[in-house]
């Protein structure tokens, strides 16, 4: 595949990333009806439209930090078809009646909005295992992990836990190197 | 050494090798593919757990935001209200017949539950010195009076001050899910309720109480089943889990 040139509408997801209170806006002043009619037409109501549109740009904040995101295609068909997405996915999981999956008619959507889109939705679905893994660590396991991984001084967080910061380092390495193991086993499981 | 184990990599990735265990270890990784797919799954599962699991300032700062932007631009009330409005007269058997069903359901013959395990009283931790009216004070005051829209009002720019405060967290969450900022509330209250605070289990608790508010009994008993018998509410826990089935 040809190296993707990074679209222009980059400076949405920029702004997501430093919480640049005036593109937010932008964000919500452009989008939010249409999001809101999109779902209060599908079985939602309003809250779930502000939790979708929520979720959605926390998703995509996620996505351009901790794995350089970069926008390959316009902006606006591309969220809206995550918003659409994800509610679609949420009304399933409820089984409610069936809505139409329609990925849209009024947008004109490119297939690069798709693509980027079902790229988006695979990291997702990557994560979700990720995490369910990680649930099943011991309790002493996570604790170390979460602590580990924030942007705490991992000497302060040595002492929080009440342990010398070379058995922290020592912990937190077994700890991981379990957890890949254990998502190892399940993606040859569901491979296999 | 020629194979590496899941630690190697753990400490490859997060620069805890000393020089000469990563120049092997970096000469291995030029040409061998398969320990490049293990540094990537690696760096992969990291960065989920980074953005999902660990705590990290700007990413709380971010959804605050988010969560202040949402109540301005999603608005239930109105939405509510519009829907009334618009039905026709022959659909009021409908609105009798389920108002009836959620009677029947929501019994308040029977003791509201949420009210009856809501009732938390704000410890003050603030000194009682000759200067007595500190912001604390008046905060503690007003939620222990049930004026939780002074107290949250009081609560917010203290606990933005201190970001990392759990106790003034706890208290603004309960004030929040009182005043029905259910969701906001909840999202503070869970801040808590996933820490190491000392009030982790009376947030757990909370939120769980947050969802009953909401008439969502699975999330609630969700929620409580999370307080293990070593904490203090256990006991309150089980009772009110009880109660719910």
């Amino acid at each position: 595949m040809a190296a993707n040139k990074i679209h222009s509408d980059q400076f949405y997801i920029d702004g997501l990333l430093a919480n640049d209170s005036r593109i937010i806006k932008q964000i919500y002043d452009k989008f939010s009806a249409k999001v809101k009619r999109y779902i209060c037409n599908n079985s939602g109501d309003e809250d779930d439209a502000g939790d979708i549109f929520q979720e959605c740009l926390i998703d995509l904040y996620n996505q351009a930090k901790y794995k350089s995101l970069k926008l390959t295609c316009p902006f606006e068909p591309f969220f809206l078809l995550l918003c659409k997405r994800k509610w679609l996915n949420q009304l399933k999981k409820k089984s409610v009646i069936p809505v139409t999956k329609n990925d849209d008619g009024l947008l004109n959507i490119g297939e690069d909005v798709f693509s980027q889109a079902d790229e988006l939705e695979e990291e997702e679905r990557q994560s979700a295992l990720y995490l369910k893994m990680f649930d099943k660590l011991s309790e002493r396991c996570r604790e170390i992990i979460k602590l580990a991984l924030s942007d705490e001084h991992q000497e302060k967080i040595a002492a929080q836990l009440g342990v010398s910061y070379g058995y922290l380092r020592k912990k937190k390495s077994e700890c991981l190197a379990s957890l890949i193991q254990m998502i190892k086993m399940e993606e040859n499981k569901s491979n296999g | 050494m020629d194979k590496f184990s899941e630690k190697d990599i753990v400490n490859y990735v997060d620069g805890e090798m000393d020089s000469a265990e990563r120049n092997t270890f970096e000469a291995q990784l030029l040409h061998n593919q398969e320990l490049q797919k293990e540094v990537a799954l690696y760096r992969n599962i990291k960065a989920t757990l980074q953005s999902h699991v660990a705590d990290n300032r700007a990413d709380a700062q971010f959804k605050n935001h988010l969560a202040s932007l949402n109540k301005q631009y999603f608005n239930k009330q109105e939405r509510a209200s519009a829907k009334m409005r618009s039905l026709p007269w022959n659909k009021l058997w409908y609105v009798a017949a389920i108002l009836v069903v959620g009677l029947l359901v929501w019994a308040p013959w029977n003791k509201n539950l949420y009210q009856q395990y809501s009732n938390t009283q704000m410890v003050s931790f603030a000194e009682r010195g000759a200067n007595d009216r500190s912001e604390l004070q008046k905060a503690t005051d007003a939620f222990n009076s049930g004026d939780f829209k002074k107290a949250k009002e009081i609560l917010m720019p203290l606990l933005n001050n201190d970001q990392q405060n759990d106790v003034l967290r706890y208290y603004l969450g309960i004030s929040q899910v009182e005043t029905n900022e259910v969701k906001i509330g909840r999202i503070n209250l869970s801040k808590v309720a996933l820490g190491y605070s000392l009030l982790k289990y009376d947030a757990t608790f909370y939120v769980a109480l947050s969802y009953l508010k909401e008439k969502n009994e699975s999330a609630c008993k969700e929620w409580l089943h999370k307080i293990p018998s070593s904490a203090s509410n256990y006991n309150k826990a089980q009772e009110l889990l009880k109660k719910l089935n």
